[in-house]
């Protein structure tokens, strides 16, 4: 294998595939990321058995080939070298790096020995809008959580069935789901992301001006650009039924100015619990109640002027969780909404302006939004006395 | 690389090249073909006789590229890029847990849990080898209780374990048990003469050293064995001539720090006098490890009555675990235990 790549070029590639080069592991392979010379350019793949990703740039290739390299020492060494090209050979079990006069060289291991890509067809991709998978995933990821004894919980739920997608994460305590209606019907389909694959769905839809184009294999999901390739392995099993959890009726209902309750709840949590941070809210007619009490420091308590339908209610929640929430809405008013102090709360984001969604006219001062975005985000609350 | 067995050096072992467990393999090969693969193992049996073996083969199986989508046969072509990469260990459908220090730990299962998690990367089956399963702590046999008890789909877990009796009854109850026989010497005997060039009596000793596991057969400096026996026997012609060498012997023995040099000694030593008992009871055939010595032996059986032969055969084993289990001084004990192998010692030495 012989090729030529311009220092950035080759750099940027590399510095792509570090995030999902395992920092170490039992699989030593996985420290090393494939390179493939093809006629038309080079392709970088790294994975670590939950994510793959593949990216491409274009290079002169004198001789296509492939082998892995170790990930980590070649961005090391292509980050120092000057800006010029870089002459990469491969023979035998080693490449060569050439750049002006400096020359490096590393060893590297068989192209057979690397975890092989899925392989998939044209025809089995279809395409989803960026933007949309991008805020769906910010509006859920965090509800996701890291470790969890029951294992399906630790991935993100994507479902699509018709003209209709949906993206769910919770941990139990708090559940964010993600709806939106497309323009054109895609495919019916439910899995589960890893968390992993979706915090890298995420960069690969911020950076993508096109439509990404999706599919859906028998264990793995596929995510392409033109510039790269994301391959999400699964997780086995059934999604933990969460449709049961949200209250069909609420018989209280609050619309609060969001930046007033975030900037107050950010104040009282000072003082909360440092474990359970929890914050008592009590919400009247017109007037939510704020307080929290650390035993061993002091307490806080602070209010802001609201609307309630419903009656009188005193509820504890974990003031993280709540914070959580209000940044994942984008909109100016949350409605808050529950029955009793121990059920499910729900926070909505409140559109702009109901008329417009009733007409089903487009906002003025705002992109136009072919699919109708849906968010809420359900919260336990704490007991409190 | 691949520690605790030794049979991943070999070339392409299929189940065909796996000797002397026709049961266990046969039994294995029904299920795969008939479609009626459990979701747990339990392969048990003495060491070294091609339990990891199976299982990998078993792995190499069930994930072969060449197989057809959904119509398992019971032969993996060994060749294709996923059994090159199970055989290599770096196929990511396939993961080994051994112990880590004395024990198999509940981080190792919580691993195992959260990657059986997945669909396969690749593979049909996602396979987790647990070896030396009986190392297992009793958080971690109870963590894998639980996986045991609702398994993913598509995952195979095979345990891998020297007997049963070390392991919950629990998870033992919920693994299709699979026993695994200790290797006939003639079994041994011929791999090692294949594999190895040995000479056939060579081999043949050796494959009685190894008491029937290949892997320690494999693991041995054969080389340093065979002088070490050679050594033993000139050391027993000496045996009832002088009192002198054979304390000569037992310093030179007792020297050494290391005490594998002692107790392998001590091998030869006993299989010595089990030959010589064996042939007492007119056994002259393949049965002996000394069966290029039958002269040797004949000369040797004649200075022993049985009833002396069992007492000296105790006596070995009783050094043995005087000098490996608790500490006793080597010197001491190897002078006690010469002393007590001389032939005839009420009638005095010098009687051949
Ligand atoms: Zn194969």
């Amino acid at each position: 294998m012989k090729l030529t790549i311009g220092k950035r070029d080759l750099q940027e590639l590399l510095q792509r595939c570090q995030s999902i080069v395992p920092a170490r592991g039992t699989m030593s392979i996985l420290s090393y990321v494939l390179l493939s010379a093809e006629p038309e350019g080079v392709y970088l793949t790294a994975t670590d058995l939950e994510v793959v990703l593949r990216v491409f740039a274009p290079a002169k290739v004198i001789q296509p080939g492939k082998a892995a390299l170790l990930a980590r020492k070649m961005f090391e060494i292509v980050r120092e070298l000057p800006e010029a090209e870089v002459q990469l050979a491969v023979e035998d079990n080693s490449v060569k790096i050439s750049c002006g006069v400096a020359e490096f060289v590393l060893s590297t291991l068989p192209a057979d020995d690397f975890p092989p890509l899925p392989s998939w067809k044209e025809e089995e991709l279809f395409p989803l809008n960026s933007n949309l998978l991008s805020d769906m995933i910010r509006k859920t990821i965090f509800a996701v959580p890291t470790t969890e004894t029951r294992q399906t919980m630790t991935g993100a739920l994507l479902e699509l069935a018709g003209s209709s997608i949906s993206m769910v994460g919770t941990d139990g305590h708090r559940l964010a789901i993600m709806a939106a209606e497309l323009s054109a019907a895609g495919r019916n389909a439910s899995v589960i992301l890893p968390k992993k694959v979706v915090a890298e769905l995420k960069k690969l839809a911020d950076e993508a001006v096109e439509p990404l184009q999706c599919g859906f294999l028998k264990n793995m999901a596929v995510f392409v650009t033109s510039k790269a390739v994301l391959v999400g392995r699964l997780i086995e099993g059934n999604y933990p039924n969460y449709k049961q959890v949200i209250p069909s009726s609420t018989c209280r209902s609050a619309i609060i100015p969001k930046e007033n309750l975030y900037g107050a709840l950010r104040r009282v949590s000072l003082l909360s619990d440092e474990r359970s941070h929890t914050v008592k809210l009590e919400l009247t007619s017109d007037k939510l109640f704020l307080y929290s009490q650390d035993s061993e420091i002091g307490d806080a308590h602070d209010e802001l002027p609201i609307t309630l339908t419903g009656e009188e209610i005193s509820v504890g929640f974990n003031a993280s969780y709540v914070l959580e929430a209000l940044d994942a809405i984008d909109e100016a008013e949350v409605r808050l909404e529950m029955n009793e102090p121990l059920g499910a709360c729900l926070f909505t984001p409140v559109k702009k302006s109901s008329q417009d969604e009733n007409t089903g006219e487009q906002p003025t001062d705002e992109q136009p939004d072919k699919e109708q975005r849906r968010y809420v985000c359900l919260i336990m609350p704490l007991k409190v006395n | 690389m691949f520690p605790g067995s030794t049979w991943f050096f070999m070339n392409n072992m299929g189940f065909a090249q796996i000797r002397g467990q026709e049961k266990a393999i046969g039994f294995l090969k029904r299920m795969i073909t008939h479609g009626r693969m459990s979701h747990a193992y339990l392969f048990y049996g003495p060491d070294g006789v091609g339990k990891k073996t199976t299982a990998e083969v078993l792995a190499q199986t069930v994930n072969c590229l060449r197989q057809e989508e959904d119509k398992l046969t019971a032969e993996a072509c060994l060749e294709c890029s996923a059994c090159r990469r199970i055989k290599k260990q770096i196929h990511p459908d396939v993961k080994l847990y051994e112990p880590d220090g004395n024990f198999v730990k509940i981080e190792a299962i919580r691993t195992m849990q959260h990657e059986i998690s997945y669909k396969p990367f690749e593979g049909r089956y996602k396979v987790f080898i647990i070896d030396q399963a009986d190392k297992m702590t009793t958080a971690a046999a109870n963590c894998l209780l639980k996986t045991l008890e609702e398994p993913p789909a598509h995952s195979l877990i095979i345990l891998i374990s020297a007997g049963i009796h070390n392991l919950l009854p629990t998870v033992v109850s919920r693994c299709q048990r699979l026993e695994f026989s200790p290797l006939p010497a003639s079994i041994i005997e011929d791999v090692l003469a294949e594999s190895c060039g040995l000479a056939s009596a060579d081999a043949h000793s050796l494959a009685f050293f190894a008491e029937g596991s290949l892997s320690a057969a494999y693991s041995f400096d054969q080389k340093v064995l065979l002088k070490e026996r050679e050594a033993v026997l000139a050391n027993l012609e000496k045996l009832g001539r002088s009192k002198e060498a054979f304390l000569t012997w037992a310093a030179s023995l007792a020297k050494d720090k290391d005490k594998t040099k002692l107790e392998r000694h001590l091998k030869w030593l006993l299989l010595w006098f089990r030959d010589l008992l064996l042939w007492q009871y007119g056994v002259t055939g393949k049965e002996l490890a000394y069966q290029d010595q039958r002269e040797r032996l004949a000369g040797g059986a004649g200075l022993y009555s049985i009833a002396e032969l069992q007492e000296k055969i105790s006596a070995i084993y009783q050094s043995h675990e005087a000098i490996i289990r608790r500490n006793a001084n080597p010197r001491l004990a190897l002078d006690v235990l010469f002393m007590q192998l001389m032939p005839g010692r009420q009638s005095g030495a010098g009687m051949k």
